[in-house]
């Protein structure tokens, strides 16, 4: 009994909801006898995990559904063990190398090649080559990126790398160039609301458009927040109404309730308290990049326009100085601490021109 | 310049005044000996030669010094007697004009030497004189440079030279002259061979025992004398004059030679300074002679300043002590001996300085201040030895000038012999000053490095005042303190390893216990607060005999084997030696001192063998190291009584100190003291260091280190990162500190003390104008985030010249915006906390997602900020809403996601959220246990699920509700055999546990697994685990 997300997940490129033209090409490379490294990339929740998986499918048949996880150990050149986690079919193999973080390179020199000299067992499969599916690609670092850019040219009789990407703008242009990219898009609204209702309908529930719409609107786009959502919604009341209250993620809750005490108060003291929360929302892994988007959102909505314009230069600033800095919290407290005291001072200015 | 001056100063004196003159020769030949000695093989071979090279420049020379001599005007020569100095000058005057020699030539002692010589061929040449002169150019035709030869010939030159005078004056005699009665050539050796022996025994002090040096100290007092009438003769016979000026000049040169070559201190350092009082020698006043044994002679001079005491440098009647050496100026002794001016030695000194501060005094004192009287004996025996050998000489004689001239010494010689000495007393002293100019250019080019520092105590504060018994160890007074818990455990050593009985291992957390269990006892604790002490006074007290290896000591595994267990198996003989009542002892302890040493290749294996020998030791065994959680000591730990050393408070080193203070006479103000060991952390050792420090400081007192030393004693502390904080924003600290202060606030701790400020700068309330604290607040946390940014470059690119900026940033800008006082307490930083939090729980959502990857599709991220929640949620309703019956469907979830019973504890951690209950809090106890129970039957094993049970097992979660968990899953445990038996069993467990539950949960628990157990045979109760076990 699996979430909707994964139970109505399409297994085909024939079957794919949306980007379709896009699916048609997959399937045409397919056909091919060769293809060369991939690189899928868009938002999350977009379907790239999925179109790599109806892909792999499309090349090797219901072979590759037949995953086995295992636990691969490397050895890195300072004698330390690291352990990642693979999952495998006899066709491909998938791993994150970010697994190991800083000692992704050993893993993706060591990996690569142990699966690059391995032929394939079958001979009747259909390919002779393997695939590995890099996931998180993006997370790669610099080191490991340039090690794969070799090994990619030396092996590539025996072996094809997919890549799923959020953003190609931390891949370096070596890779980028030898592989070819596919965007994926995250659906549009409207593609978004026909695969909610077409989903509900194969469940047996009647989903009001409206409130199709407002899980798509609460979703950004992401479709597997979206089926989440409305799944959550469904288990909070089950015959959909248009108005019912769709859940939210805590910490999404948690985060603005954050802003709001911001706007709250503003003295040391609060700040403190703010440092805590921000501290919560950072060891519960939200992402600090995503902590400053929610904050400044829901701070500019909140704050007059005359320190709007302030506000995003000092949420840009500190956020480029994070990026740079190793204890994000710093950086955050003091954006916060920043806004406090522009705010407090609009506002004591508010009222002597009042007074 | 000045090597010519002081080769020729004598000449003109010696030819002048007879008085000085004499002295001369008469030391030469003792001076001359170490000089040949040490053998400047050239200086020997060159003499002889050099008459060929040089016979102009000597005519030159020797005519000039004719002249000189020529004019021996008796007035003349007492003017230049009584301004020393001046009486060169002259002569030097009157030779530089005729010098055609060029200066290289004089400047080297052998061109002097070479010059008498060449004087003698022009002068009237005695038979002996010539057979000398050839004898020494066989020797150098020969080539043949043996030191013993040329000495010999040196030797019988100059004894030839001496005789001469006492031939021709029948009466100068001297000691030397009746070893010379005997054939020549032997007695020179003779002569050598002592000298060469003991070249610095002969003491001034010492003279009044008949010894070889004090005969010719002898000579010296004596000849003078006999040189005084010279004057006169001269008149009459010239050809003596020539012949004695030029016995003179060679010998006022070998003198000059031998002064260069005048060695340093024979044994520097060989003998103790006392310590005495600071002011014991306090208006006494002292001139120092000669060549001291043990010191150089401008240490002698600054000890006796150290203690109060003036150095003249002339011997006058303010004088009180005449120090003298090896080679003392003899004119020197011979005013003090005059004035009645006691003469030290070496070891008199320090006995004065002992005396003098109270200490006891040495029977050597009385002997020195003594020694003048016993000199004056001495003289006046000699004097008799004199004229007697004088008498035999006169029959040996062969001229008859020489009879004359002894004659006229004969009638003089009493007469004149008081006067003769003052006289002579002023140009020696100038001749002295000389010396002791050169010699110390010489010494101090030599003997810099060895040179001691001044106030060399006789002993470090630290031994001095080390506690003598038990009790005096600083914070061991107590009852249950570790001194009396080493003793009683020493004491009922061989009581409880009789081997008897086997003492039951003490529980760890006992808090009584007197170790009797263990055969070895380890102390620990930070250096210098007095375990080693400890351990070797009680040693003592309990009359054990020790037997220490420390880290000076190789203590490999081998070596303590063999060298250890041998020891050990001995009788010490200590006590049969030193004669104490108890002859043999068989009390051993083995105290290994410093074992956390045991280090590298040395001493490989050393802590097994040493775990090894405790094991199975005879002997009680103590063990001392400082860390001890360091790993390597961790394994010894088990096997030691262990105690543990803290640090004594301060008040108590307070108290030793004060007294310590009182007995060196330090005065210290109490608060400063305070202040050493606050600096030192409590370390008696280093605290007592420091006071030894400021007191010898005190000693030579200079106003720069008077008024640093405040300041010293504040910057030695060490300041924990709380403190740190507190000054960094603290206002009224800030009127103090410099710039450079602020930053170095920084550097105590350059790792946390960012982290200290950004946690507490929120706790300050800055001075100034209340509705300015928020921008303030915004800077200090922008300086902040500047300052974390130039951290993480530091590290990432090792760019630590960049620390001072983030000093800059992260401590001193905080401080100077927030500057107020702290309102809130300082707390540690959170951040330390929160990140490894934050990693743990990375740590989760990485195991979370490599478990469902293969039926999810998001990444890590979505997985942990999207799934998590709802997965949950979906596992926690149909437990929450069905209960027992939700079972099933909450482990279809689990099953469908390949999760593990231990994901869904990271599940609740990873979405739990400050004041949201956890979905899983909703469910009832007993409904988690069924679906832990029926998961452990249903779901097969994955791969990862041995090595996550592993981890679980060493990472137990400590929440609450984990906790529970973790009850019900042993409880499962013990239930698993009863499931699978029948449905009747689990009910009444259930109603059981109902029953139960009304009073507590966790008993319910239990008391359902100990149900369980009686209902099933206990053996199918154990049996179940590892059934259920191997289903996972």
């Amino acid at each position: 009994m699996s979430l909707w997300v994964d139970k109505y997940r399409p297994r085909e490129l024939t079957k794919l909801d949306f980007h379709k033209e896009q699916a048609e090409n997959l399937r045409n490379l397919c056909k091919q006898s060769d293809f060369p490294h991939l690189m899928f990339y868009g938002p999350s929740g977009a379907g790239k995990k999925t179109r790599i998986m109806c892909l792999l499918r499309e090349m090797y048949g219901a072979g590759v559904e037949r995953l086995r996880s295992e636990t691969m150990t490397f050895t890195t050149p300072s004698n330390r063990k690291v352990e990642v986690m693979t999952v495998s079919s006899n066709y491909h193999l998938e791993v994150n190398p970010s697994d190991a973080g800083m000692y992704d390179r050993t893993v993706v020199i060591d990996l690569i090649k142990q699966v690059a000299q391995t032929h394939q067992i079958e001979i009747n499969g259909q390919r002779e080559f393997k695939v590995i599916v890099i996931s998180e690609g993006d997370e790669l670092t610099k080191d490991a990126q340039h090690a794969l850019r070799r090994t990619m040219e030396k092996y590539v009789a025996t072996c094809r790398i997919i890549m799923s990407v959020n953003s190609t703008s931390r891949i370096i242009p070596a890779i980028r160039s030898r592989c070819l990219g596919i965007r994926v898009a995250a659906p549009s609204e409207a593609e978004m609301t026909a695969i909610l209702q077409s989903t509900c309908k194969r469940e047996g529930l009647a989903l009001p458009v409206e409130l199709a719409k407002r899980v798509v609107d609460k979703s950004e786009r992401n479709l597997r927040r979206a089926l989440l959502m409305l799944e959550a919604a469904k288990v909070a009341k089950s015959p959909f109404t248009a108005q019912q209250e769709i859940p939210d993620l805590d910490w999404q809750v948690f985060l603005r309730e954050t802003a709001s005490q911001i706007i709250s108060e503003q003295t040391p003291a609060k700040l403190e308290k703010i440092r805590d929360r921000l501290y919560e929302l950072l060891t519960q892994g939200v992402p600090p990049n995503l902590i400053f988007r929610g904050l400044v959102e829901h701070l500019v909505n909140n704050c007059d326009m005359s320190i709007k314009a302030r506000t995003l230069e000092l949420a840009t600033e500190y956020e480029h100085r994070m990026q740079n800095g190793a204890k994000h919290i710093f950086h955050l407290e003091a954006f916060v601490a920043q806004f406090m005291s522009i705010y407090k001072k609009f506002t004591s200015e508010l009222l002597m021109d009042e007074f | 310049m000045q090597r010519i001056d002081q080769f020729f100063k004598p000449v003109p004196g010696s030819t002048k005044k007879s008085n000085g003159d004499d002295e001369t020769p008469s030391k030469a030949p003792k001076r001359r000996k170490p000089m040949i000695i040490s053998s400047d093989e050239e200086e020997i071979a060159a003499s002889p030669q050099e008459p060929k090279k040089r016979k102009t420049n000597r005519l030159v020379l020797s005519s000039d010094e004719d002249q000189v001599v020529a004019s021996p005007d008796v007035s003349r020569a007492k003017k230049r007697a009584t301004n020393g100095a001046g009486g060169k000058k002259p002569a030097l005057s009157k030779l530089k004009p005729m010098q055609k020699v060029d200066p290289s030539q004089l400047f080297g002692g052998e061109t002097n030497r070479v010059e008498k010589p060449k004087q003698k061929t022009k002068a009237v040449i005695e038979f002996e004189d010539e057979d000398i002169d050839k004898s020494l150019m066989e020797v150098d035709l020969d080539q043949s440079l043996k030191a013993m030869e040329p000495k010999d010939t040196e030797k019988e030159r100059v004894a030839v030279a001496r005789k001469s005078p006492s031939r021709k004056r029948a009466k100068p005699s001297s000691p030397e002259p009746t070893k010379r009665s005997s054939p020549e050539a032997p007695k020179p050796k003779k002569r050598i061979s002592p000298e060469a022996a003991k070249p610095k025994t002969p003491e001034p002090p010492k003279r009044s025992s008949p010894d070889t040096p004090k005969a010719k100290a002898k000579p010296k007092t004596t000849t003078p004398r006999v040189k005084k009438e010279k004057p006169s003769a001269d008149l009459e016979t010239s050809v003596l004059t020539d012949e004695e000026r030029h016995e003179r000049k060679r010998m006022s040169a070998v003198l000059y030679q031998k002064f260069k070559n005048r060695s340093a201190c024979l044994n520097p350092g060989s003998k103790e300074i006392p310590t005495g009082t600071p002011d014991c020698l306090k208006g006494l006043t002292f001139v120092v002679t000669g060549v001291l044994e043990s010191m150089e002679r401008e240490e002698a001079e600054s000890v006796i300043k150290g203690y109060g005491g003036r150095v003249m440098t002339v011997v006058g009647k303010k004088l009180m002590y005449l120090v003298v050496g090896e080679e003392a100026g003899p004119k020197k002794l011979a005013t003090a001996e005059e004035l009645n001016i006691p003469i030290l030695s070496e070891d008199g000194l320090f006995d004065l300085i002992r005396e003098k501060s109270g200490q006891g005094k040495k029977k050597q004192v009385k002997e020195e201040v003594k020694s003048p009287q016993k000199e004056e004996k001495s003289e006046s025996r000699p004097k008799k030895e004199e004229s007697k050998v004088k008498k035999e000489l006169k029959q040996e004689s062969l001229v008859k000038v020489e009879k004359k001239d002894s004659k006229v010494k004969k009638e003089k010689e009493e007469a004149v012999t008081l006067k003769v000495k003052k006289e002579e007393s002023l140009p020696a002293v100038t001749l002295k000053v000389k010396k002791e100019t050169t010699s110390m250019d010489t010494s101090q080019v030599q003997q810099r490095p060895v040179e001691k520092p001044l106030d060399q105590g006789s002993m470090a504060w630290v031994d001095k005042h080390k506690p003598t018994n038990i009790k005096e160890i600083v914070g061991q007074a107590g009852a249950a303190s570790n001194v009396t818990k080493l003793m009683n455990w020493l004491s009922k050593w061989y009581v409880s390893h009789d081997g008897k009985k086997k003492a039951q291992r003490p529980n760890p957390w006992a808090k009584n216990d007197d170790g009797s269990f263990y055969k070895a006892a380890l102390l620990s604790g930070p250096p210098g607060i007095g375990k080693t002490t400890t351990a070797t006074l009680v040693v003592k007290e309990l009359g054990f005999d020790a037997v220490e290896f420390n880290a000076s000591d190789t203590r490999s595994k081998r070596l303590l084997q063999e060298e250890v267990s041998t020891l050990l198996g001995n009788k010490s003989l200590y006590g049969y030696v030193n004669g104490q009542s108890q002859a043999v002892s068989k009390k051993h302890v083995l105290i290994m001192d410093e074992v956390d040493g045991m280090a590298g290749n040395e001493d490989r294996g050393g802590m097994q063998e040493l775990i090894a020998l405790i094991k199975d030791s005879s002997v009680p065994i103590i063990c001392m190291c400082n860390d001890r959680n360091h790993p390597k000591i961790r394994s010894l730990v088990n096997y030691c009584f262990d105690l543990r050393f803290q640090r004594p408070r301060l008040e108590q080193i307070k108290g030793k100190i004060m007294s310590i203070c009182f007995k060196e006479k330090v005065k210290i103000s109490p608060a400063k003291v305070e202040e050493i060991i606050a600096a030192t952390n409590n370390d008696i050792r280093q605290s007592i260091n420091h006071i030894s420090l400021m007191s010898a400081g005190e000693q030579i007192p200079t106003q720069s280190q008077a008024k640093a030393e405040p300041k010293v004693a504040c910057k030695d502390l060490k300041l924990g990162p709380w403190e740190v904080v507190r000054k960094v924003f603290t206002a009224e600290e800030h009127k103090r500190m410099s710039f450079a202060d602020k930053c170095d606030l920084f550097f105590h701790d350059y790792s946390l003390a960012p982290l200290f400020v950004q946690q507490n700068y929120l706790q300050v309330t800055p001075q100034g104008n209340k509705n300015d604290i928020l921008a303030k607040v915004a800077a200090t946390a922008d300086a902040l985030s500047i300052g974390d940014m130039i951290d993480k470059r530091i590290r990432a690119n090792s760019a630590w010249s960049l620390l001072p900026t983030q000093a800059f940033f992260s401590s001193v800008l905080p401080g100077e915006h927030m500057a107020g006082h702290f309102t809130g307490q300082i707390n540690f930083p959170g951040w330390l906390g929160k990140n490894s939090r934050t990693t743990k729980r990375a740590r989760l959502a990485q195991e979370l997602h490599d478990h469902t990857r293969s039926c999810t599709s998001g990444s890590r991220l979505s997985i942990r900020l999207d799934y998590a929640p709802f997965l949950l949620d979906n596992i926690a309703r149909p437990l929450a809403r069905d209960g027992q019956d939700g079972v099933s469907a909450a482990l279809d979830v689990m099953k469908e996601y390949h999760l593990l019973r231990e994901d869904l504890d990271s599940l609740v951690e990873l979405t739990a959220w400050p004041g949201k209950k956890s979905p899983l809090d909703a469910v009832d106890g007993r409904v988690k246990a069924a679906l832990t129970r029926s998961y452990n039957k249903e779901v097969m094993a994955y791969s990862y699920s041995a090595q996550a049970n592993i981890k679980k097992k060493k990472s137990e979660t400590g929440a609450g509700d984990e906790e529970l968990l973790g009850l019900e899953e042993e409880l499962e445990e013990g239930e698993t055999n009863r499931a699978d038996s029948d449905e009747d069993e689990d009910k009444d467990n259930l109603e059981l546990d109902g029953l139960i539950k009304a009073k507590k949960k966790s008993t319910a628990a239990s008391t359902s697994k100990a149900a369980g157990g009686s209902k099933k045979s206990t053996a199918g109760a154990t049996a179940a685990k590892p059934k259920s076990r191997a289903k996972k």
